[in-house]
């Protein structure tokens, strides 16, 4: 049996030389203010020989570009999608990058490729699902939170 | 019928688990509506399209960075107090450098709104592991070496369990212990992050606040 009350450990934010470049990017795919929002929180990358480790969803943007920065175009959206525009910078998807740890993505977002995010079962990058301004966040609809359901059931507790 | 401490003790793990996140989650939420308001009066101040997309920097270096667990030593040292190194530069200056309260009011939300996502990614590894130790530990208990019914035969092994199989939805693909590698806990900052406010810990070991410091709730997600 587990001794003990369920820990949570205690994380502290380290400051660290901009040198030592330790630790994984967090990365966000949210619509203007969401990653405006997070880039003021500081977790944003931009340099001209590698992708961002974000992306500003407005109503233009294509769903295929969506897939494809999160994680590559790999599954079939469908069958009249158009091929994803070639990316500006060479680079991978959130998803098959070593260097990011966490993806935040918001839910709506997470909605429209929820078939890319059900299949990513890797404990790195972790996915986060997020509220966005128009939605509050569902907890039926998160992925991780589904493999959680029917867990108990009746039969179990007899 | 007989239980299972074991068992028990899973459930209540993943039950705990679960709840530790919907708080978090809660308090995300509360951020963000926050820092998306102070943004909109922010935009108001300084008109519409001097808060957008188009005010990112050129270069952006990041200021925060994820530490997965197992990177971070027990016995590392955290330097708390001391002055920072000069760090990269705050996104706050690409919006002028005069910037109204609102918009620094926005970056205090998302800052510990960072910190909480952080949180909430190791937590979403601990309900992953707990939900994969009580699955695990539910086929045991269903699928016993000995049964659950007779109690004086030990050579038994005719399982009189839940004949249904496992019964319970089983959601392929979660053979990974989710929690117990990679698990992301440790927040890293570069240079000064100005905690203008307090992350709110609800949890019973209390936060220890140091100045400088942003204080977060990961999960361990050790098996």
């Amino acid at each position: 049996m587990r001794g003990g009350s369920f820990r949570v450990g205690r994380p502290v934010a380290v400051p660290v030389s901009a040198m030592s470049g330790r630790g994984k990017l967090i990365a966000v795919l949210g619509d203007e203010d969401t990653v405006t929002g997070f880039l003021l929180g500081g977790v944003g990358e931009l340099d001209k020989h590698r992708k961002p480790n974000f992306l500003v969803v407005e109503k233009e943007t294509s769903l295929a570009e969506i897939e494809e920065t999160f994680r590559g175009n790999r599954g079939s959206v469908g069958a009249d999608t158009p091929p994803p525009p070639p990316p500006p910078r060479p680079g991978r998807s959130f998803l098959n990058r070593e260097d990011i740890g966490i993806i935040l993505i918001s839910q709506c977002l997470a909605e429209l490729i929820r078939h890319a995010v059900e299949a990513h079962a890797r404990p790195l990058p972790a996915v986060l699902e997020i509220p966005s301004k128009e939605r509050p966040y569902d907890p039926s609809k998160d992925s991780v939170l589904r493999r959680a359901r029917g867990l108990f059931t009746p039969d179990d507790l007899r | 019928m007989e239980g299972s401490p074991a068992l028990d003790a899973a459930a209540l793990e993943l039950l705990e688990a679960l709840e530790s996140l919907q708080q978090r989650r809660h308090l995300l939420s509360q951020l963000l509506r926050e820092g998306w308001l102070s943004l909109s009066q922010a935009r108001y101040s300084l008109g519409c399209h001097r808060v957008s997309s188009l005010q990112y920097g050129a270069t952006i270096v990041p200021r925060v960075r994820v530490l997965p667990r197992a990177a971070a030593a027990p016995g590392s040292p955290r330097k708390r107090g001391c002055a920072p190194p000069p760090g990269p530069p705050d996104p706050l200056s690409w919006f002028g450098v005069l910037v109204p309260p609102s918009l620094r009011q926005a970056q205090s939300s998302f800052i510990q709104g960072v910190t909480v996502a952080v949180e909430l990614a190791g937590l979403q590894g601990e309900v992953a592991a707990a939900v994969t130790r009580y699955r695990t530990l539910l086929r045991r208990h269903r699928h016993p070496h000995g049964d659950t019914q007779t109690a004086g035969t030990p050579g038994d092994t005719e399982s009189r369990g839940d004949t249904e199989g496992t019964g319970d939805t089983e959601t392929l693909g979660d053979s990974e212990t989710v929690g117990d590698r990679g698990t992301l806990g440790d927040t890293e900052t570069l240079g000064d992050t100005e905690t203008a406010g307090d992350t709110k810990t609800t949890d019973a070991e209390g936060a220890t606040e140091t100045p400088g410091a942003a204080v977060t709730s990961g999960a361990t997600g050790t098996g």
